[in-house]
């Protein structure tokens, strides 16, 4: 992977989350998304050699997100899923015993 | 199990072959999987915004709106004949295994039929077709034949009608939710975001390609991951917020979830 090649798609990102901040916001919040894409960019292309360990550095911070069961990807789910049976809450004052029952199951 | 057989389709105004010499055979065999997979994830998902008609029409939502869902059912389907056509510049027959697709969800549970048709518009509009947008649009400009420029920026300006679609309706009828269909709706966040995070999530396995092979559609995985990430952090979950929506508790649940997991 050469510093080129990164920075390229680091230009490519921001180009890609600055569009899409175009589409999803309105008002004063396009502005502050379109702000952050384009400091991601300016960081990219203003340090490239600091980029190209970031770009990784990055993915792998992010990893945690990473689910430990049940990725997909898969065709069949795309789309929006159905929620889990019989443990919808009625109200957000029901978020603390949601939690505790999805970290039981994983 | 069924075959989804698009040759004939790809026939019609087929593309020049393009040229393959730069591309290693890991990045090309990977580009070959990614459009493959892409056109038989295209074609699927045209039935998920067949379902979201009906949803709508439940809910009472205006009927130019619903036409245009109805639009974009069709061009999900030609986004798939489009893909037809890059498989077989590549050299690849676009034939592929149609799996078994899971039912879209009509959440009987919701408060409200415009809180149901809502959770899908979010998941759909709002999450999964912004996502694609930067996707989509990252891709294209690392895309070099021109050919498959202009087939990206064609999928390009119907994933950007759909997400602005899920925009346009959650801000204007985010508003006018009551208590208790703001909360339901609120809760099922959690639900849409795990998901996004569980679909996106193979990224990090993905393989990633050298320019050569970006340029034909070989993804880079960790570059795709860090669009997605972004896409969710910067734009989707304020844009949600920003419609009254409490998304940003939301994904710290999901991700204090997925982190603690």
């Amino acid at each position: 992977m050469t510093t080129h090649e990164s920075t390229r798609r680091s230009e490519a990102r921001a180009k890609g989350l600055r569009l899409a901040a175009k589409i999803a916001t309105c008002g004063g919040l396009a502005m502050a998304a379109l702000g952050l894409a384009e400091a991601r960019a300016a960081g990219a292309s203003s340090t490239p050699t600091h980029a190209v360990a970031s770009d990784d550095a990055k993915a792998l911070s992010l990893e945690g997100f990473k689910p430990s069961v049940g990725n997909c990807g898969c065709t069949p789910c795309w789309g929006p899923p159905a929620p889990p049976a019989k443990t919808r809450r009625s109200a957000r004052s029901a978020r603390p015993a949601r939690s505790a029952r999805r970290r039981g199951a994983r | 199990m069924s075959t989804l057989d698009l040759r004939r389709d790809a026939r019609r105004d087929a593309l020049a072959p393009l040229d393959l010499g730069d591309v290693s055979a890991a990045d090309l065999a990977s580009a070959r999987s990614n459009w493959r997979e892409r056109m038989v994830s295209e074609h699927a998902s045209a039935r998920v915004f067949g379902e979201l008609v009906g949803g709508m029409m439940r809910a009472g939502l205006p009927a130019d709106e619903t036409h245009r869902v109805a639009e974009m059912v069709r061009q999900e389907l030609d986004h798939a004949r489009l893909c037809a056509k890059v498989l077989v510049a590549i050299g690849v027959e676009p034939v592929a295994e149609l799996p078994e697709l899971a039912y879209v969800p009509s959440h009987e549970d919701a408060t409200s039929p415009l809180e149901a048709v809502l959770r899908n518009v979010i998941s759909i509009g709002c999450c999964s077709e912004t996502v694609a947008v930067a996707l989509v649009a990252t891709e294209r400009e690392l895309a070099g034949p021109r050919s498959l420029r202009r087939v990206l920026d064609q999928i390009l300006s119907d994933e950007i009608k759909h997400s602005r679609f899920g925009w346009r309706l959650v801000s204007r009828l985010a508003p006018s939710l009551s208590v208790g269909e703001r909360a339901s709706l609120d809760a099922y966040l959690v639900d849409a975001f795990a998901h996004q995070v569980r679909f996106h999530a193979p990224f990090l396995d993905m393989p990633c390609a050298g320019e050569a092979g970006l340029a034909v559609g070989a993804p880079h995985g960790r570059s795709n991951w860090l669009v997605f990430m972004a896409t969710m952090e910067d734009i989707v979950i304020p844009g949600l917020e920003r419609c009254g929506l409490s998304a940003r508790e939301a994904w710290r649940e999901v991700a204090g979830v997925d982190r603690a997991a």
